[in-house]
């Protein structure tokens, strides 16, 4: 079953709040760590989304006029500290802007950081804080320094986009409900996860820090930005709108910022950092500028390299092929059609009315039929009946490729790797899903060591690293004979980007956690007939650097050589040593080209200093 | 060497220098060209009866990779040999050689020689690329032989009369340049040159004064002769006009020793004609020898596998092929084991001396 069974079913009966408590680990708050990265994802693929279709509604001669730019601003907000007696936890410092709250032994206080290091009296305690230089604080209860420990500090986090805006009376919806959205049971290639996305995010940012969630929009040029503050009432599953505001300093025409608080973990660097996530986002997303201000202030651009929007995916009726007997039951449960017949051949794709009267015979079953009254056993009978009778395979032209050139562009830029090359394999299926598969090898430059970017839908998936289709394809690749060195397990052993994308309008994952493609037969093929084709340029790449340096060395060593040859030459017929090198450098040059020899020179004069600070040393 | 001889020398060097530094001032990939010295280019000259070099050469070119750095050790040899040369006189080994030169190249962090298994073959490529002896080069080999008998000798250099027949038991030594420049012939009252393969022989010949009932030069090479041993004996030859007898082994390293002094050897063919000595006989040990007298079994020791690869080898070499040598060479393939000079002395610690090589030589009982 599917969250979004899951959910369907239970929301009604428990609170959204119980309900997110026992889910975090479907929707990506199992840690804190992990919540940092989900909720800026959340947002992240609402802004891109809302662009993408605003892009499809604008009439045809607007289009690609306004491309994505999305800012993520993240800031460290507070800083909490425990104090304990003991090893009991007696109190607690909170240190947020320029002020620290302090709780101890029942009582509180406040005062501004520009105090530290004076005493304060708070209920009957003289509590003193210092800051050292490193920003450190240490806590002096009536004079006594007392052990802490730190708690988990709070961020706040902007992610601002020029899309289309959100209407005032929508936004308390789309941000205040558990399962809004328009996302929710349709058969087409998108980023989201049915509609839980951002609302999960707002929820946890309210479950962590008791702040309101704060939605500025504006739809249009000359309309009003609303800045809207709401809250989630979790046990009507509603948003409570706090206070509406008019602003007047909305950086875009249109477009949406959204501003959370939350607890979590963050890291500047590796695989798992803000930085990493929004990098490999935006090397999917070549089309969208992505600006990234981290908590120290620094700020990252990862402009687009396309000017184009993707294409946009298609919806499609599911495939018998790919039917399970649950989600028939419920689209037959659900549907509006009055016959049978007339919901195989229209709720469904590929049955036509020839054939949707061949399955109605196998499966025994009536075509005037009310869709609502079939039971069990005869939906059963139906879907065996479906899947035993020869049909077209689905349309596969429903999917949204980045588009080998884009992905190239955009992987050379954004990794700044020496070498890049991409892959994009016509769609195909399995079990009746119409999926494609892109890839790309960034090879040399900046990169350092191996790493794998892996993508369902345009997401990087950063967990679960060595399980699913695509690690398992790149094991099989056999890099040895692309001249790439390999691992025991099959893993090129380079300084390589391997990157992965597999879009399909239903991304089979191997958990709910959603962290790693299911390996079914067909998809690991494709991806491992990509990486070869890919490898193989790789490979070519690869000798031709390889000639390429061997010829450099060459004249290194021919240069180096002749400055020996000079002097035996002098030596043996009388002459100046550099006027014969000179006549060997213009050999040299007349020969292998004088950015060789040049090269070759500095190659030396470089060793010879070398060699000059190593006998100091000595 | 003779001032002009040395002036020769100079000039060949220096000559060579300016064609290479027109091929580069003309944007050509500068060569040398060396006479091969591998087995495919050595010849037996009939006529002569001598080990030639033919005349096929290898370029070795300055812009190719595999031939760049043995080309640069050449010419840095050849520039040092120019000044060497210059500088009058002085000699240095060729191991001295390795250390003079040997250096790291700036910024390369590699030497130019790594050992001297690098300068030696190079130091042979000029001998025959300027066709000049490394003696004339000022490069000394490193004689090891011991002569001893009625020879005096005048040393130029050092100026000093030696006598053969006063070196008491060590014998004299073989110097390092034997050429006529160097070494003068006195007087010599000798019949004959005998050459004994092994120090323990000539040991033995000593301390019997073989050389003084017998009237004769007695000389080792210890083993497979150097160069000044080889020059010597055949100015003995040529100049004294002595005739020249060889005993070695009965094995194929033996008969092997023999035909280097007489008809030169593969790897310095290029000296034949200087050091070779057509005249020279084989005195012994040969197979007919064994019964003539009688050598008791206990003596004989099986030849290796090492030796009966080598005799084939040998069976194969043209200078081999008179048909006294194919006999005596199918003789010991068969025979199966082999006879070392010292097993003589079991027989009487006298017997070669008093009994076996004056029998032979009375006879005239040699391998041709």
């Amino acid at each position: 079953m599917t969250v979004a069974d899951k959910l369907s079913k239970r929301h009604k009966e428990v609170s959204i709040a119980e309900f997110f408590e026992k889910n975090r680990h479907l929707l990506g708050f199992d840690s804190r760590l992990k919540a940092t990265l989900t909720i800026i994802k959340e947002a992240v693929d609402n802004s891109l989304d809302a662009c993408e279709e605003m892009n499809q509604e604008l009439p045809e001669n607007m289009k690609n006029k306004i491309l994505p730019i999305i800012t993520v601003d993240l800031k460290k907000v507070e800083d909490v500290y425990e104090i304990l007696d003991n090893g009991v936890s007696v109190g607690e410092v909170v240190r947020r802007g320029d002020k620290f709250e302090v709780s101890y032994q029942g009582r509180r206080g406040t005062f501004k950081s520009k105090y530290a290091g004076h005493n304060f009296k708070i209920g009957g305690y003289d509590v003193k804080i210092k800051v050292d230089d490193d920003n450190k604080i240490s806590v002096y209860i009536n004079g006594k320094k007392k052990e802490i420990k730190a708690g988990y500090p709070k961020f706040r986090v902007k992610v601002l986009d020029n899309g289309p805006g959100i209407v005032k009376d929508q936004i308390p919806k789309i941000f205040g409900t558990l399962l809004y959205g328009s996302k929710f049971t349709r058969l087409r290639q998108s980023r989201g996860q049915q509609g839980i996305g951002i609302t999960s995010a707002v929820l946890y940012s309210q479950l962590t820090t008791g702040r309101p969630a704060v939605i500025t929009s504006k739809v249009g040029k000359n309309k009003p930005a609303y800045r809207i503050t709401l809250t989630i009432d979790t046990s009507k599953n509603k948003a409570q709108v706090l206070k509406t505001e008019v602003v007047d300093d909305f950086p875009y025409d249109h477009g949406t910022l959204i501003e959370l608080e939350f607890e979590g973990e963050y890291r500047s660097r590796g695989d798992k950092s803000v930085e990493e996530y929004l990098k490999r986002t935006a090397i999917v997303n070549p089309h969208a500028t992505i600006i990234f201000k981290d908590i120290d202030g620094k700020k990252i651009v990862w402009k687009n390299t396309s000017k184009k929007y993707p294409k946009p995916p298609k919806e499609i009726k599911p495939h018998p092929y790919g039917l399970e007997l649950g989600m028939l039951m419920k689209m037959l449960a659900s549907t509006s059609r009055k016959t049978l017949l007339d919901f195989l051949t229209k709720e469904l794709s590929r049955i036509s009315v020839n054939t949707a009267y061949i399955i109605l015979s196998k499966a025994d079953l009536k075509e005037d039929m009310k869709p609502q009254d079939l039971s069990r056993d005869q939906a059963e009978r139906l879907l065996k009946a479906m899947q035993r009778t020869k049909l077209l395979r689905p349309p596969t032209d429903v999917l949204s490729p980045i588009g080998a050139r884009e992905l190239e562009k955009s992987l050379k830029q954004d990794t700044k790797a020496e070498f890049v090359v991409t892959v994009s394999r016509p769609p195909t299926t399995y079990r009746g899903m119409p999926f494609m598969v892109e890839v790309g090898i960034a090879y040399g430059g900046e990169i350092t060591g191996l790493k794998l970017y892996r993508y369902a839908n345009k997401i990087p998936l950063l967990y679960e690293q060595s399980s699913g289709a695509i690690f398992k394809a790149v094991t099989q690749v056999g890099w040895r004979r692309y001249k790439v060195p390999e691992t025991s397990s099959g893993l090129p052993q380079e300084n390589i980007i391997l990157l992965a994308h597999v879009a399909s309008v239903w991304v089979p994952y191997t958990s709910e956690s959603k962290s790693a493609i299911a390996a079914y037969p067909e998809i690991v093929k494709e991806l491992k007939l990509a990486f070869q084709e890919a490898a193989r340029k790789l490979s070519l790449y690869l000798s031709a650097r390889y000639k390429e340096r061997i010829k450099k060395e060459k004249v290194n060593r021919f240069f180096a050589y002749g400055t020996e040859v000079a002097v035996a030459l002098a030596n043996m017929v009388g002459e100046k040593r550099e006027k014969i090198l000179e006549a060997i450098k213009k050999l040299l040059e007349y020969r292998y080209g004088s950015s060789a020899l040049s090269a070759a020179e500095k190659v030396l004069e470089q060793g010879i200093a070398k060699e000059g600070e190593e006998s100091e040393e000595e | 060497m003779k001032k002009s001889e040395q002036k020769q020398v100079l000039e060949k060097i220096e000559a060579l220098g300016r064609e290479i530094l027109k091929e580069i001032e003309n944007k050509e990939n500068p060569k040398l060209e060396i006479p091969i010295r591998t087995r495919a280019n050595i010849y037996f000259d009939e006529k002569e009866q001598i080990i030639k070099i033919g005349d096929k050469k290898a370029e070795r070119y300055f812009l190719n990779t595999a031939h760049a750095k043995k080309f640069m050790q050449t010419l840095l040899i050849l520039g040092y040999l120019k000044k060497l040369i210059e500088k009058e006189g002085r000699t240095l080994s060729i191991r001295q050689l390795f250390y003079v030169l040997r250096h790291t190249i700036p910024g390369l962090k590699e030497d130019v020689f790594n050992s001297q298994d690098e300068t030696d073959p190079i130091i042979e490529d000029i001998e025959v690329m300027l066709d000049v002896l490394r003696e004339n080069l000022n490069l000394i080999p490193t004689p090891k032989g011991v002569i001893a008998g009625p020879l005096v000798v005048y040393d130029k250099k050092f100026k000093q009369t030696i006598d053969y027949t006063k070196q008491g038991a060590a014998g004299g030594a073989v110097p390092a340049i034997v050429e006529a420049d160097a070494l003068e012939f006195k007087e010599c009252s000798a019949k004959y040159v005998l050459v004994v393969e092994k120090f323990a022989t000539w040991n033995n010949l000593n301390e019997a004064k073989y050389w003084d009932k017998e009237n004769c030069i007695l000389l080792t090479g210890k083993g497979q002769a150097a160069r000044a041993e080889r020059r010597l004996v055949a100015r003995l030859a040529h100049e004294l006009k002595l005739p020249v007898y060889v005993f070695t082994d009965l094995d194929a390293a033996g008969y092997y020793i023999y035909s280097v002094y007489k008809y030169g050897s593969m790897n310095l063919a290029f000296l034949s004609e200087k050091s070779a000595l057509p005249t020279a006989k084989f005195l012994g040990f040969q197979m007919k020898d064994i019964k003539q007298f009688d050598i008791p079994r206990r003596s004989w020791i099986k030849q290796t596998k090492w030796d009966l690869k080598r005799l084939k080898e040998l069976k194969g070499y043209p200078w081999f092929q008179k048909k006294e040598w194919k006999k005596e060479l199918n003789e010991l393939e068969k025979f199966k084991y082999k006879i070392e000079q010292d097993a003589l002395v079991a027989k009487h610690i006298d017997f070669m001396a008093k009994e076996y090589l004056p029998t032979k030589i009375e006879n005239k009982d040699f391998l041709p």
